[in-house]
């Protein structure tokens, strides 16, 4: 068993070296000596051969010898460093599994600054500020932390592992699990462990990797040359390298390399469908910006680093220009007669994989001049010697390759998924490092995440991780403008917040304050029905509170009641609560996809686009109203049982929509007969829910699991006449609203408004029929007052009970 | 005190570890050679032919065909075989050179404390004549 502190102390005369004279100071030194040497070395041969001066030939010969001396001196010193620098780099940075124990030079360097503590050494140390910083912590918080009085942790209580190799994350890992004070610190400043060990991880692997670059001298480096003359037992494909070009030109980011998981595992899978005897041809199936061409791209470097599975390690990879070569071949037979060509030639090369952007807008294209490259190419995606690799969107492939099973089935097919969050934080840690350096900002680790999160979550268009990129550099952009030097989780929150209009993050004081009066705000636009609106109110509470689950809507509801009691108008208050504006609600009306094409109508298909995506699209932040959804076809019912689910759908084109960002609220008078009774028999409503709920699914109107989908199922009452006589009078004052745009006042008495709620109040049909009546009496009375001229403009219109004849009450 | 230190620490370096990670980095520059000159690959492909410029075949029994077949396919092979012969040659003789210098390495590291002082000496006794001259 070994401590930290004992096998630290080996390191402990480089570490004395380097503090005496930097790596840089030594770089610098043996340059200059090793110019000396040969400045000095030159002219003593000038002199000897050329120029007879015996003195000044003593000289160059003695600045020789020390310049040499110096030189071979600083050599020696280096690489005695270099030794202690460089040790166990390589099972760090997982090369190979060479058999290392004991600390890195880092580890070993930061524990020796304060053996006694090692959390202030680790705080103190270059790679403990910087992953503070990362974590969002400032310098003066955390000098502040290590002078508050704590337990403190001996360099010769951590034990080292005996099978690999100790570095600075397994001493922030160590102080996670034993420094209970900075465990608490952490805490305090609201930085999960997941967070620290993200940004402890992000600093030290670019480190890592930067050290592995500067260890030129090493086979990984020094492998990245590609041999001589290997290519002299293949043909040359002229043709193709006319028409090709550099895979670097379509490539996103080259950042989705074989460090993550997910992509390693891609990798691995093309490469070993390349290497199969039969069907060695790849299609890569995923949508615009999931990184196809930089999977293609981590194949490429394997084979030219050596890494990559034998059966290819002498493969080409081309990637076929094809926008260059109809540009050129604009006729059918020249076409046809260039393509054959071209892949004859490859063909004969032996060793080409051809790269075909786009399968399914190619075929279409050729398509379109009469040439069919299926037919043209099925000879040559039957051959071993030349693979293909094609790539391909998702609606591309459903619209145009599906239908051509033949030539699918010359493929093996990989779909790519978008990237999770975590495998985004790993791809956007590059890109950040990128554009801190163009917008002299920093990035904390919270800030990725949070990119990564608001960019699945609120960010539409797009897939990951490509979204997320973008919207990294949007940050950046921000920050560099606003002066920001320090991104952290809200400034990412309250850009998205700005771009979309949906809050998104940690809730703030102004969205607080409306959560919390949500009932309130909601009664203002909505008569009665409290019951149905404090569940409301709870519910989305619950969901902005972040209890809820992420890949779901923002809130679901099943709205159950008669009609006209104020179903629609909730959701137009919601909409206007929370999307900020009535505008905001997209009604669809069911009854519409009630026939055995319900599905397509609303999902479209290859040929047209469907209601449903479209909504969607158009206006992604939304309360989505599905009025009679009791009537909608089975198979629709199934679509809002993955949508209530997952937030996300495939569209008939294969497309993915989101639909996170809405408010989902279906409505039904189902069981409007069982709520009219009991609130008849003066029975409590709220024991009868469920009783409500039973009755809807006996009556096989909805099936319990979609009724468990929802959030929440709110029942709505009938009105009293109470309520009716304020709808009656906010509908007034709207009528009131449009009178006073023409230019006239108007005032009805009281007494006439009594006859009006009469007249209008049906517990059955609730405000509709009140509706009716205000339209038939009052209205048509002004109608006729403003058009005989009996009211000038500016003038008020009077009205009571008096200015009506029994006739026209009676409507 | 620290000087002394580190040069005690550096001899036991010099004359013990050292001699292995010499050895490995060694090693790296043979494999490297052997990758750079592809020497494996030139050699068991030695007579293949030359980029696969070859003659085929055509249908039936013709003379001048067959000698076309013959000769063109023979010149691809020979051509290919001189410029691989050309790249082994090299890639042999630089081989030598890396592992003649990897021995003299070693000679040399062996002596490097003394040659260095030795070295030193030299020039400033050099430098000594010129100022006594």
């Amino acid at each position: 068993m070994k401590t930290l502190f004992d096998s630290a102390q080996s390191f402990a005369p480089a570490i004395a070296l380097e503090s005496i004279l930097s790596r840089n100071n030594m770089y610098f030194l043996r340059t200059f000596f090793l110019i000396g040497s040969a400045l000095s070395g030159g002219t003593s041969l000038v002199f000897i051969y050329f120029l007879e001066r015996p003195q000044l030939e003593a000289v160059a010969f003695g600045m020789t010898g020390i310049f040499v001396s110096l030189w071979l001196e600083q050599i020696l010193l280096s690489s005695y460093h270099n030794s202690f620098f460089f040790r166990g780099l390589n099972s760090v940075v997982g090369i190979e599994n060479e058999l290392a124990e004991g600390p890195t030079y880092d580890a070993a360097k930061v524990i020796l600054k304060n053996t006694s503590d090692t959390t202030s050494a680790f705080f103190e140390s270059a790679f403990g500020a910087a992953v503070l910083l990362r974590c969002g912590i400032l310098p003066k918080t955390a000098a502040a932390f290590l002078e508050t009085p704590r337990q403190k942790i001996h360099a010769n209580s951590i034990i080292l592992p005996e099978d690999r190799i100790f570095t600075i994350i397994d001493l922030g890992k160590h102080l996670l699990s034993h420094d209970q004070a900075f465990v608490q610190f952490l805490k305090h400043e609201g930085i999960s462990f997941e967070t620290f060990i993200g940004a402890l991880t992000w600093v030290m692997s670019t480190y890592h990797q930067e050290k592995r670059r500067l260890r030129w001298w090493s086979k990984d480096s020094l492998s990245k040359t590609n041999g001589l003359g290997r290519e002299w037992t293949y043909g040359v494909a002229y043709l193709l390298q006319r028409f090709s070009r550099d895979i670097r030109t379509s490539a996103i980011f080259s950042v989705l390399t074989g460090n993550t998981p997910y992509a390693a595992e891609k990798v691995q899978e093309i490469e070993a469908i390349l290497s199969q005897a039969q069907t060695a041809n790849v299609l890569l199936i995923g949508e615009v910006g999931v990184g196809k061409i930089d999977l293609i791209m981590e194949v490429e470097r394997r084979i030219n680093n050596g890494t990559a599975l034998d059966a290819i390690t002498q493969k080409h990879i081309v990637v076929l220009d094809t926008n260059r070569l109809f540009a050129t071949f604009g006729n059918k037979q020249e076409l046809e007669v260039t393509l054959i060509n071209l892949f004859d030639e490859a063909l004969r090369s032996g060793n080409i994989i051809i790269v075909i952007e786009n399968l399914s807008k190619v075929l279409q294209e050729t398509e379109a001049l009469g040439v069919f490259i299926p037919e043209l190419l099925d000879e040559y995606l039957a051959s071993p010697s030349i693979h293909i690799i094609a790539t391909d969107t998702p609606e591309g492939y459903h619209s145009t390759l599906e239908p051509r099973g033949g030539f699918v089935r010359r493929f093996t097919e990989i779909l790519l998924e978008s990237a999770d969050t975590s495998a985004t934080v790993r791809v956007l840690q590059g890109i950040a490092l990128r554009n801190e350096r163009i917008y002299n900002t920093i990035f904390t680790y919270s800030s990725l995440e949070a990119i990564a999160t608001a960019a699945d979550r609120y960010i539409v268009e797009g897939v990951m991780p490509d979204k997320a990129v973008k919207l990294l550099i949007e940050v950046a952009t921000a920050a560099g403008v606003s002066g920001d030097d320090l991104i952290d989780a809200n400034f990412v929150y309250e850009l998205v917040s700005e771009k979309t209009g949906v809050p998104a993050g940690p809730i703030k004081d102004e969205e607080r304050d409306l959560l919390l009066h949500l009932e309130d705000k909601l009664h203002q636009q909505v008569i009665g029905q409290e019951r149905a609106l404090d569940a409301i109110a709870r519910t989305m509470r619950r969901a902005r509170a972040g209890i809820q689950s992420a890949d779901k809507p923002i809130g679901s509801f099943l709205f159950l009641g008669p009609t006209g009691v104020g179903k629609t108008e909730t959701a137009k208050a919601l909409a206007n609560i929370f999307f900020g504006g009535e505008h905001k609600m997209q009604r669809l009306d069911m009854s519409e996809f009630s026939g055995s094409d319900a599905l397509f109508k609303l999902l479209g298909d290859t040929n047209q686009s469907g209601t449903l995506p479209d909504m969607l699209r158009e206006r992604p932040y939304c309360v989505l109203l599905l009025d009679e959804f009791e009537k909608a076809d089975r198979s629709v019912h199934d679509l809002f049982l993955q949508i209530l689910d997952e937030g996300v759908f495939t569209d008939g084109r294969g497309r993915k929509v989101n639909a996170r960002n809405t408010i989902i609220i279906a409505t039904s008078n189902a069981g409007s007969q069982l709520i009219m009774r009991t609130v008849q028999q003066r029975k409590e409503l709220s024991h009868l829910t469920q009783e409500i709920i039973d009755g809807i699914i006996r009556d096989g109107l909805f099936r319990p699991e979609l009724i468990n989908r929802f959030d929440s199922t709110i029942i709505f009452e009938p009105l009293t006449i109470t309520q009716q006589s304020k709808v009656a009078q906010l509908m007034l004052s709207g009528l009131n609203h449009r009178v006073a745009e023409k230019g006239y006042e108007l005032a009805v008495t009281a007494d006439l408004m009594e006859i009006l709620v009469q007249k209008g109040y049906s517990p059955e049909f609730g405000a509709r029929p009140m509706q009716r009546v205000l339209q038939d009496v009052i209205e048509e009375k002004i109608a006729q007052k403003i058009i005989s001229g009996e009211v000038q403009v500016g003038d008020t219109i009077n009205l009571s009970g008096a200015d009506f004849t029994e006739a026209e009450l009676a409507v | 005190m620290v000087f002394s230190y580190v040069i005690r620490d550096y001899f036991t370096w010099h004359y013990l570890r050292a001699w292995k990670e010499l050895f490995n980095v060694w090693l790296n520059f043979l494999w490297f050679t052997i990758h750079f000159f592809s020497i494996p690959e030139l050699f068991y492909s030695l007579f293949a032919p030359w980029k696969r410029m070859t003659q085929e075949r055509k249908q039936g029994f013709q003379i001048e065909d067959i000698a076309a077949f013959i000769i063109i396919n023979l010149l691809s092979r020979l051509l290919g075989a001189f410029l691989r012969t050309i790249i082994i040659v090299a890639g042999l003789f630089v081989l030598t050179l890396v592992i003649i210098v990897g021995a003299f390495t070693y000679v040399f590291w062996l002596l490097a404390p003394l040659t260095i002082i030795a070295s030193f000496i030299f020039g400033f006794s050099m430098l000594l004549s010129y100022i006594t001259i």
